[in-house]
């Protein structure tokens, strides 16, 4: 957790007010600069004064960068529409009620008002060392303080750590992923379009970073194809207090299912990794079983796999177990009491 | 029961039992009321403190010369700077508290004891570049091994925390961390095991947990070259702030003025002094006011949470329901100091019940973490915890009603306490008579883990001095000034007592709280004693007016002044001739009676009565997840008499609250090596309105037979039974026993799964 809470040392502020104007202001600013959208995030590192960029970039007046609009192939969300839009949308809510579902799941009311769907994706991680300061390897040191064993991890990794133990704490990540959203990024040569799922990376790709933005690159928005619209939808989040709190895990899937066989399926996990995890291995083993008890049993063993808890931890194995075995299976009234 | 004696105050009063809006609610919801940090004044300077990184060190060097020449700085302090004292101690109302260890906490001297340790001050012209110039402060520390746990510090060979630090048993040549061993016992203990039918035994642990109070603690100092101080802050007591800064600084209590600003929470955790000698010392140094205002992350770090705790618990029981023994150790952590509340703890613990055999072992033990400070009925909720636990257990055991054990083995009116003089008149048997004809108890609880369980709170509750004036002003309106800061609606009380004896309007009252100055001694607003002592005063206070209103109107009537009858506001005389006059008729006629009329009184009040209360609660689990929704929530509890209904039902909800966060979510999470992980609210989880029920209350009310309004005080005992009863109810849903807190959905899926394999294994060996 933070440490000063002080108001912000100076920066340069700027305020643009076209995506061209942001994206050409990035590009010359480069590694100086740091974009400001919904702000819950960005003031927490500036205020703490962790994170001390020259120039700071508020898309807060870029209109076009804002919305939700219905196009011939899908939906495109504009990076900087808030949660709250998203979740309250009737389109959305009608397509992919997994997103609408997730993104009022976030926080609280007075956050999803203020968050943007950009800023959601791209946030950093909480872990409690690295947001105080600490200089652990995502901050360029060479040491991560949550493993050691004065460490307290209760929050961390399960899957996939490399050195850094960090997760991925956004709600709606996992959403996007089963909906095989893809994500519009400018920079100042060109626009990428990236899948969901490859907008994530573990720290054995870069441990200073959880996602694949460069300085210098705008995220402008989030297009979801048709593909998954309508489908069996499954999101839960679990967290200690019922709002204002981030996921100790959530899962997210998107399922057809044929004659009571399941068809095509999509299933992520976030909070057990620094990515969002896509678990492709539990989709290959359900294709053309039953989406029952039995099935989603099989398929919460087969997602923890490899889940290697850390000394205060252990609880996300089985609480990942539990929630993809009913993410697949449905919520069964459990045998046991 | 409850409804009968509700019946019978509403009857024999005609404000006492109504509810009012409160007098200070308006300017609170607009804005306008005061809290600490509103106070500003000409040329006034900021404060910030530096504080320790570690959790055990020692001090080797400090050099402040660089934050000193910083531009802006106007001075800097350290322990150095603060006289030495020897040991004294003094009640304080919620515990007693040594002033040398209250110095040492204030700033420390050779050694930081916690994270978060104050070791310096600076006062600067703003924030910011007192922010900046603690970081020019150079310390030297020589970290030392900690001890975060009563476990930890009880060790052989434990790191020793302060090295003066004796008790009694191990003598004065031992180096300990286990500050006192208090003992309780009665009767014949092995007897008494021998008896029963069924014993329950179990081992409990309870984490630290903070009061949580929205407003930080705050402080503004203004030391006048004539030597007199006046210190604005917030606080439970402002008579206490002066004599622990006056003893802090050696300054006369009779040269520091204390004004109380509205106060934005305490729970008891605004009794003691943080910053306030710092803000006077700077004030002192620089000759401006200096205004000092803690972060979130200093509240959690360094205030006074209360004591996380190691509880074992035995109990046994004869099959037909009869408590017949009872053998409890129970280890508090204090905090870097001496003075957890494990005396209260165990005088609580099983103070409800008829025990004819226990003993109870308390040790206070000091551990690397915050001095503790008072929490609602300090140290009884850890204890119920335990032992409403295991009485649950037993009630089970013996196939007996959990409510109707409680019945059965209740204490009542001249039952021992387990440690202190026969109970006088008490509520805890009608207290649960209440819960137990509660619509709640009524309903039916359906659906699939889905659980009830109840538990009982007790606690003391307190008395102490208290001064208050009434005013009697010329239109025939009032004012009450008692020196009792408001926190849970007094001011409404005053002023409802005011008027009833009085018998004028009372919104034509005003209810004012008094700084050191303008007002006689008056003891902290803590240990549910406000309406009580204070209340009583102004009872008295408002009945000195009225004798000399009778004085008054004798004389303007030529009567004896025992011949002027008064009821419902108007003075009478059995001659007919004479027309009655109203209080505010009467207060015209004043000045020709003999000048203005102002009522006083002081008291020490020896006649506060224990409150009891029972909660209940239903739960629904997720053995998947560990999560655990609170789905309805009652709590009984034992008033003595409700002067404002609605702030008696605001306590008992406002502890309930506590208590179920206190049960689900709350915790301190240190580092091994002793640093706070979790300074913020976002991950020191206290309970959103998302989190609870709504809060069903039932007000009991048997009165206090040695008060003359009947009151016991409510604010405490609500937050003693909520742990156990959660921790009852989740039983009742899976089976499983909760025996640590909280019970978040990591821990009790533990719990879970643990249980689960034992099974599972039982069920392999059946089958083997
Ligand atoms: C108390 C609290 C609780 C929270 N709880 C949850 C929760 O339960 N679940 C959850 O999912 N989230 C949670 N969040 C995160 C929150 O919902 C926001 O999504 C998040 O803080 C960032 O959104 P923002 O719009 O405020 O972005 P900012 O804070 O302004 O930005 C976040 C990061 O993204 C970058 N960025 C943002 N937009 C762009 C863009 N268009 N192009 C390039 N870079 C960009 C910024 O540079 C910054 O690095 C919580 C946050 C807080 C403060």
């Amino acid at each position: 957790m933070a440490v000063i809470r002080d108001v912000m040392p100076s920066f340069d502020l700027l305020q643009p007010n076209s995506a061209d104007e942001a994206r050409n202001i990035l590009a010359q600013r480069g590694s100086d600069a740091w974009v400001l959208a919904g702000g819950l995030d960005s003031f927490d590192w500036l205020k703490d004064r962790i994170k001390r960029p020259k120039v700071v970039v508020d898309l807060s007046g870029v209109d076009e960068l804002r919305g939700i609009r219905v196009k011939s192939d899908g939906v495109e969300i504009g990076a900087m529409t808030t949660l709250t839009e998203v979740a309250q949308n009737p389109v959305i809510r009608e397509n992919y009620g997994v997103l609408a579902d997730a993104a009022s799941m976030v926080a609280s009311p007075q956050i999803r008002n203020q968050g943007t769907i950009g800023g959601n994706l791209s946030q950093d991680t909480r872990c409690w060392y690295y947001r105080a300061g600490w200089p652990c390897y995502r901050a360029g040191g060479n040491i991560c303080y949550a493993d050691t064993p004065e460490g307290r991890n209760r929050e961390h990794a399960i899957l996939g750590a490399d050195r850094c133990v960090a997760v991925n704490p956004s709600d709606t990540a996992p959403a996007f992923i089963v909906l095989d959203a893809k994500f519009v990024i400018r920079s100042r040569k060109d626009e990428r379009v990236i899948d969901a799922e490859d907008y994530f990376i573990g720290p054995d790709v870069d441990i200073t970073r959880l996602h694949v933005l460069q300085p210098g690159e705008l995220f402008t928005a989030v297009r979801i194809p048709f593909t998954w619209a309508s489908s069996r939808f499954y999101f839960e989040k679990i967290r200690d207090r019922n709002v204002w709190d981030f996921p100790l895990l959530n899962v997210a899937s998107a399922m057809f299912v044929s004659n009571g066989r399941i068809d095509r399926v999509r299933i992520a996990v976030n909070a057990a990794a620094a990515r969002p995890l896509r678990l492709k291995s539990v989709e290959r083993a359900v294709r053309g079983m039953p989406p029952d008890a039995a099935t989603g049993e099989m398929a919460g063993k087969r997602a923890v796999q490899g889940a290697v808890p850390l000394q205060f931890n252990a609880y996300k194995i089985p609480l990942m177990r539990n929630l993809v075995k009913r993410a697949i299976g449905g919520v069964e009234e459990a045998k046991w009491a | 029961m409850a409804e009968d004696n509700q019946a019978d105050s509403s009857a024999s009063f005609r404000v006492i039992g109504t509810r009012p809006i409160r007098h200070d609610g308006i300017d609170k919801v607009t804005g306008r009321a005061k809290y600490g940090a509103d106070y500003s004044f000409p040329g006034m300077l900021h404060g910030k403190v530096l504080r320790s990184p570690h959790a055990h060190a020692r001090i080797k060097s400090i050099n402040t010369a660089k934050a000193a020449s910083l531009p802006g700085v106007a001075a800097v302090i350290t322990g150095a700077d603060l006289p030495t004292i020897a040991s004294r101690t003094e009640n304080l109302g919620e515990g007693v508290v040594n002033s040398r260890y209250i110095s040492l906490n204030v700033l420390a001297r050779d050694k930081v004891l916690y994270d978060g340790h104050a070791i310096a001050a600076v006062a600067a012209s703003n924030i910011h570049i007192a922010d900046e110039a603690l970081k020019l402060i150079e310390v030297d520390y020589e970290v030392l091994p900690s001890a975060m746990t009563v476990d930890a510090a009880m060790k052989p060979a434990a790191p020793i925390i302060l090295e003066e630090l004796r008790n009694k048993e191990e003598g004065p040549d031992k180096e300990t961390n286990v500050a006192n061993h208090i003992r309780f016992t009665r009767g014949e203990l092995a007897e008494g095991f021998a008896t029963a039918d069924f014993v329950v035994e179990q081992a409990f642990t309870t984490a630290m947990v903070h009061q949580g109070y929205i407003e930080p603690h705050n402080a503004v100092g203004i030391y006048s070259n004539n030597g007199f101080a006046t210190i604005y802050c917030s606080t439970q007591g402002t008579f206490a702030v002066r004599s622990l800064t006056s003893q802090v600084l050696q300054i006369p209590e009779g040269q520091i003025k204390v004004v109380p600003a509205e106060i934005g929470g305490g729970f008891g955790g605004k009794l003691g002094i943080y910053l306030e000698p710092l803000a006077v010392l700077l004030s002192k140094k620089t000759g401006r006011p200096v205004k000092m205002v803690m972060t979130r992350a200093e509240v959690l770090r360094a205030t006074g949470p209360t004591s996380g705790s190691k509880i074992r618990c035995k109990m046994g029981a004869t099959r037909d329901g009869k408590l017949v023994a009872a053998e409890i150790w129970m280890a508090y952590e204090a905090g870097a100091f001496p003075g957890s509340p494990v005396g209260a703890g165990a005088m609580t613990i099983i103070a409800s019940y008829q025990i004819p055999n226990f003993v109870i072992d308390a040790y206070d033990v000091i551990v690397n973490r915050p001095k503790t400070a008072a929490y609602r009925a300090p140290g009884a909720s850890n204890a119920a915890f335990a032992s409403e636990t295991v009485i649950d257990a037993l009630a089970g055991l013996c196939r007996i009603d959990p409510i109707d054990f409680r019945i059965m083995n209740a204490v009542r009116e001249g039952s021992a306490q387990s440690a202190g003089p026969p109970f006088k008149r008490i509520g805890y048997f009608e207290t649960l008579e209440a819960i137990k004809n509660s619509a709640h108890n009524k309903s039916k609880l359906e659906g699939l883990f889905r659980g009830r369980g109840v538990a009982s709170g007790f606690w003391f509750n307190a008395g102490l001095q208290s001064s208050a004036v009434v005013n009697l002003h010329v239109d025939g309106t009032a004012s009450v000034m008692t020196g009792s800061v408001d926190i849970g609606g007094s001011r409404a009380s005053m002023a409802i007592i005011t008027a009833e004896v009085l018998g004028i309007d009372v919104t034509t009252v005003r209810p004012l709280v008094g700084d050191t100055d303008s007002i006689g001694h008056t003891d902290v607003t803590g240990g549910s004693r406000t309406t009580l002592a204070s209340g009583q005063a102004v009872y008295e206070a408002a009945h000195d007016v009225l004798r000399q209103l009778k004085e008054r109107a004798a004389r303007l009537w030529e009567k004896k002044p025992d011949e002027i009858k008064f009821a419902d506001g108007v003075f009478s005389s059995a001659d007919e001739k004479i027309s009655p006059l109203s209080v505010k008729q009467l207060c015209r006629q004043l000045a020709k009676t003999g000048g203005p009329v102002t009522g006083k009184a002081t008291i020490n009040a020896r006649n506060a009565a224990p409150a009891f209360a029972c909660t209940m609660v239903d739960v629904e689990v997720d053995p998947d997840t560990g999560k655990v929704r609170v789905l309805r929530c009652t709590i009984a509890q034992d008033a003595g008499r409700a002067i404002h209904p609605s702030y008696v039902e605001g306590q008992m909800q406002g502890g309930t609250a506590q208590g179920i966060g206190w049960a689900l979510n709350e915790e301190y999470v240190y580092d091994r090596d002793g640093r706070l992980r979790n300074t913020g609210l976002l991950d020191y989880r206290m309970p959103t309105c998302l989190d609870l029920p709504l809060i069903e209350t039932v007000i009991v009310e048997v009165p206090n037979p040695a008060h003359p309004l009947g009151i016991r005080g409510v604010g405490e005992v609500s937050i003693v039974p909520p742990p156990a009863a959660v921790a009852n109810a989740i039983y009742n849903a899976i089976g499983v026993r909760m025996t640590e807190l909280p019970m978040s959905p990591p821990r009790l899926l533990k719990a879970i799964l643990k249980r689960r394999h034992a099974e599972a294994e039982m069920t392999n060996a059946a089958a083997d």
